[in-house]
């Protein structure tokens, strides 16, 4: 009777304190969905009504200004990059997992350390360097300085999933007649889908979330979401009711995208063996 | 259908492993060989070599007369079972199985006839629609054999693919593979540190050991004539008896070791005086141990029993004998009653059952 008196206290408390942690992470998102229904007046009421008319006008105002543009912007740079990301990631991983490479040890290290560069130490020579190039304020400026960062992550992390498969699956392949590139791409590849899940997403998270270097970059043509929605912030004061409307958008291709692969996701998380 | 042949084959890794040493053996059409070895012996790694996984770092092979060394891995027409198996978890049964064929361009009727017949031959009808995941241990065997046969390879290659099955599955398994074998008469490879898998499989075996080859015959052969001290110790279930000491030249010649003397027949000790060296290393199997009576002296050796490990129909007894420890293997219906702990035990062996080897060169002297 005891025990299991025990065991139904340490699940109490289990789920008590996952609540407890959820509705933490929860609360910011919460408040910023119900900003988002407010009007300008109740979002600064106190205590907060959590009960009240909701109204769609925050929505149909940004709708009807450049974020739109803005976050098409944003979505074409972040997929852009993360699809270029994926490629030339999962080929070098490959190449570091399986090839013996001279010094590879070193040169892994160098590509982690372009990741390590704080961007606002580079984000002065990108705009020289562009404007010299003539591509301030376009898109391909953006993917190119994205793509910086995430194939240096893309290849850390695929490594990682690439060194996990038995190269016997490999050495199969090639004796049952693949070449190289024919087992890369009908064996190894098709068994890191997990790791390119999970690859995809940071990246695709990292690039949308970029400020920095989209703010330094661009002025009109190649605003993408959250400078735009930072300049929301004008010297009349803030519409805290739009930005709250256009963060609830902006969060919905992340969302969508993580539903979408959910599962390659989890096992890649978890870095579930393969056998 | 293929003849194999290696001619003097070397494998280095790095400067200072040399894994592979000067490796000559002949594999006839249709035969079974099996590499034996304890690991690291370099069986795998010739293994590889013949597979095409690693080049060798001089010698030649030879398949069918053509030299294969430059050869990439899928145009040997060779197949390999794996010890994992290495099955693809991505793929059904089904598609694993037409995974060979599709690399050879075949039509789609083609293939799916060529899957029909092998998992019909395989018993697999039932789980072409699985994955690998979903299959027990002996099912996973059978769709590797699977793979490996649906392209008819001049060459078949398995690396310890009874491993990772339970015992009782093993020997099954291992009936399973000789029939197939011998059916399908497909040159095979087996490399296996199990002797017992050996002596049951093979039409010839190669027993290596750092590298080196130390005999190459038929299992009876390898048995009863084990050209040095090292395939002597490794075949034989419980492994055969080492005595050091050393000749000494009587009246009578006498075998004098650690706290053991042994006096022979006449007839092997005409054979033993003609032995150029003094000190050798005696060899007696086990199973070549029967019980004595107390008169006889010649072969003979007498000692304490030390420990008794009854087995279903025999009893394997260590026997401290001066400072050694002897293992008789003795049947139980030769023996009135179990034996004990202390008691006094004299024990016989017959002429052609003594092994002589040199203790510096460990070669057969006799």
């Amino acid at each position: 009777m005891r025990e299991e008196a025990k065991i139904v206290i340490r699940r109490v408390v289990f789920l008590v304190v996952a609540l407890g942690i959820t509705l933490a992470f929860m609360f910011p998102l919460v408040w910023v969905v119900l900003a988002s229904l407010k009007t300008r007046l109740e979002i600064f009421v106190l205590p907060p009504k959590w009960i009240f008319l909701p109204t769609l006008q925050n929505y149909r105002d940004i709708l009807h200004s450049d974020f739109l543009y803005q976050l098409k912007n944003s979505l074409l740079v972040a997929a852009i990059s993360t699809g270029v990301s994926l490629v030339f990631g999962s080929l070098t991983a490959y190449g570091f997992s399986r090839y013996p490479i001279r010094g590879s040890d070193n040169i892994l290290f160098w590509i982690l350390s372009l990741r390590m560069l704080p961007p606002i130490a580079v984000v002065i020579p990108f705009y020289l360097l562009f404007r010299s190039l003539g591509l301030l304020d376009t898109t391909l400026a953006l993917v190119l300085v994205y793509c910086i960062f995430n194939i240096s992550f893309s290849i850390w992390v695929l490594k990682g999933f690439f060194d996990e498969i038995p190269i016997e699956l490999e050495e199969a392949a090639k004796l049952d007649g693949y070449s190289p590139a024919q087992v890369f791409f009908r064996v190894s590849l098709p068994l890191v889908r997990p790791g390119l899940a999970t690859t995809a997403i940071f990246c695709l998270i990292q690039s949308l979330n970029e400020f920095l270097v989209a703010l330094t970059l661009t002025t009109r043509k190649a605003v993408t979401a959250p400078v735009g929605l930072a300049k929301l912030q004008t010297f009349l004061g803030t519409d805290w009711g739009r930005i709250s409307a256009a963060a609830v958008i902006f969060m919905v291709p992340v969302v969508v995208f993580t539903v979408f692969v959910r599962n390659e996701l989890i096992r890649g998380m978890s870095f579930g063996r393969m056998r | 259908m293929a003849t194999l042949v290696l001619e003097k084959l070397n494998l280095w890794y790095g400067k200072h492993t040399h894994a592979v040493r000067d490796v000559d053996l002949v594999v006839e059409d249709g035969e079974l060989c099996v590499f034996l070895g304890p690991s690291g012996c370099g069986k795998t790694s010739t293994l590889r070599m013949i597979a095409g996984f690693v080049r060798p770092t001089s010698g030649k092979i030879y398949l069918d007369g053509q030299v294969i060394n430059d050869l990439y891995p899928g145009d040997r027409n060779v197949a390999m079972i794996f010890q994992s198996y290495a099955l693809y978890p991505h793929m059904t049964v089904r598609e694993q199985l037409a995974f060979p064929l599709q690399a050879r361009r075949l039509s789609r009727q083609e293939i799916a006839k060529r899957v029909e017949e092998i998992a019909h031959f395989l018993h697999l009808e039932d789980f072409l629609d699985r994955y690998p995941q979903e299959l027990s241990a002996g099912q996973r065997q059978r769709v590797a054999i699977g793979r490996a046969l649906i392209r008819k390879p001049r060459l078949f290659l398995m690396d310890e693919p009874l491993s990772q099955l339970d015992a009782r599955l093993r020997v099954e398994m291992r009936a399973n593979l000789r029939k197939l074998q011998q059916e399908l008469r497909i040159t095979t490879i087996y490399v296996t540190h199990d002797q017992t898998e050996a002596q049951g499989l093979a039409d010839k075996i190669m027993v290596m050991h750092q590298g080196r080859v130390q005999q190459v015959g038929k299992p009876i052969e390898i048995y009863e004539n084990p050209a040095n001290l090292f395939v002597a110790g490794f075949i034989g279930m419980p492994a055969m008896n080492f005595l050091r000491g050393v000749l000494v030249r009587g009246e009578r010649l006498a075998f004098q070791g650690n706290g053991v003397r042994l006096c022979f027949s006449r007839e092997l000790e005409g054979k033993l005086v003609g032995l150029p060296q003094e000190e050798v290393i005696l060899g007696i199997r086990p199973e070549h141990l029967v019980l004595a009576s107390e008169e006889k002296e010649e072969n003979t050796l007498t000692g304490e029993v030390y420990v008794v490990e009854p087995q279903s129909n025999e009893y394997i007894i260590d026997l401290r004998v001066g400072e050694e420890i002897v293992k008789v293997r003795l049947e139980k219906r030769n023996l009135p009653g179990s034996p004990r702990g202390g008691e006094r035990m004299r024990v016989f062996f017959e002429d052609r059952y003594l092994y002589v080897f040199d203790p510096v060169t460990e070669k057969r002297l006799l």
